[in-house]
């Protein structure tokens, strides 16, 4: 269960931006491991003194539920969320960290904030000042938030690649490297959605 | 207040004005490579790729008229995109918010 005074810690981090005047987005991605399917980041921007959501915390200590609902939060109180969206065969062409870069940025494109607080990426050539935080998503509320928006956008494009390519079990292990889906892509080869660079390491393509 | 503003705060308030209404929305300014989609929300098994346009000062109808055939092809491909190919029910909509209040217009590839 999240911690009411974890929440209250984010949520101070970003009041203290807000207070100082500053207006700010918080960028987040998922997907940068997986073996298959697109790498999605969020941005998130909320107006100064924005109500506090319940449940905004680390997306990956919260069950698949529960950040269905907090996204559907975030939509509707955030003054802007914006999601970009970067495809396996893109990934394979420019790297999978350029290619974070590039869903941040099209995520980002036309957020009203001069100020980016990014989880864990830098130099990722936003029109505004970066500011990376490692572990962002346990700093920054908006962080948190853009986390969250992030993985249940990218998990719910991963169960539709799981009705269209059936037999690897995308809907379950979202196209992270399980024994199960190791051994699905032996026995099936891999499809249009997965990465050939991250495979090249375990069978050849 | 910027034009562009007013377009953020648009979205903000289609996304209450359809979660009012019972949709889940499902996706808020969704960008890749061939294309953006405003708001995408659900309805049951039903999915709706839908175009926000503020005018608070446009008649009825002026945000519906904004949106171009063209337009509305490029809708569909965002649709296409995001849906990943995977067989779902799917509707073109588009929100307006004009002096007359809020409109959606859940089908436009059909009827207008």
């Amino acid at each position: 269960m999240v911690s009411n005074e974890r929440r209250q810690a984010l949520y101070a981090y970003d009041q203290d931006l807000w207070h100082q005047g500053l207006r700010f987005a918080g960028i987040d991605e998922a997907g940068r491991g997986p073996l298959a399917g697109p790498v999605v980041a969020a941005c998130v921007v909320f107006s100064p003194g924005t109500q506090m959501l319940d449940f905004i915390d680390d997306s990956k200590k919260l069950s698949e539920k529960r950040r269905e609902a907090v996204c559907e939060e975030v939509f509707r109180w955030a003054d802007f969320v914006g999601v970009g969206q970067v495809e396996a065969e893109e990934i394979d062409r420019i790297n999978i960290l350029e290619a974070t870069k590039l869903a941040m940025r099209r995520a980002a494109q036309g957020a009203p904030a001069p100020l980016f607080l990014i989880d864990a990426v830098a130099g990722v050539g936003l029109s505004g000042r970066e500011r990376p935080i490692i572990h962002g998503d346990a700093v920054s509320y908006s962080i948190a938030a853009a986390s969250i928006v992030a993985k249940v956008t990218r998990d719910r494009q991963m169960r539709a690649l799981g009705e269209r390519f059936p037999g690897y079990g995308f809907a379950r292990h979202k196209g992270y490297g399980t024994a199960a889906h190791m051994q699905a892509i032996r026995e099936l080869g891999p499809c249009q959605e997965h990465r050939r660079s991250f495979l090249k390491s375990f069978a050849p393509p | 207040m910027s034009s562009y503003q007013e377009g953020l705060t648009g979205e903000g308030l289609a996304a209450d004005y359809l979660v009012k209404r019972g949709y889940t929305v499902v996706a808020r300014r969704f960008r890749s490579r061939t294309g953006e989609v405003d708001l995408v929300a659900r309805q049951g098994n039903t999915l709706y790729f839908i175009e926000v346009k503020y005018r608070p000062r446009g008649r009825l109808g002026s945000g519906l008229q904004a949106v171009t055939p063209d337009k509305r092809q490029r809708l569909k491909q965002a649709a296409r995109h995001y849906l990943k190919g995977a067989p779902s029910a799917y509707f073109i909509g588009c929100l307006e918010i004009t002096r007359a209040g809020v409109w959606f217009y859940p089908d436009i590839l059909h009827e207008v």
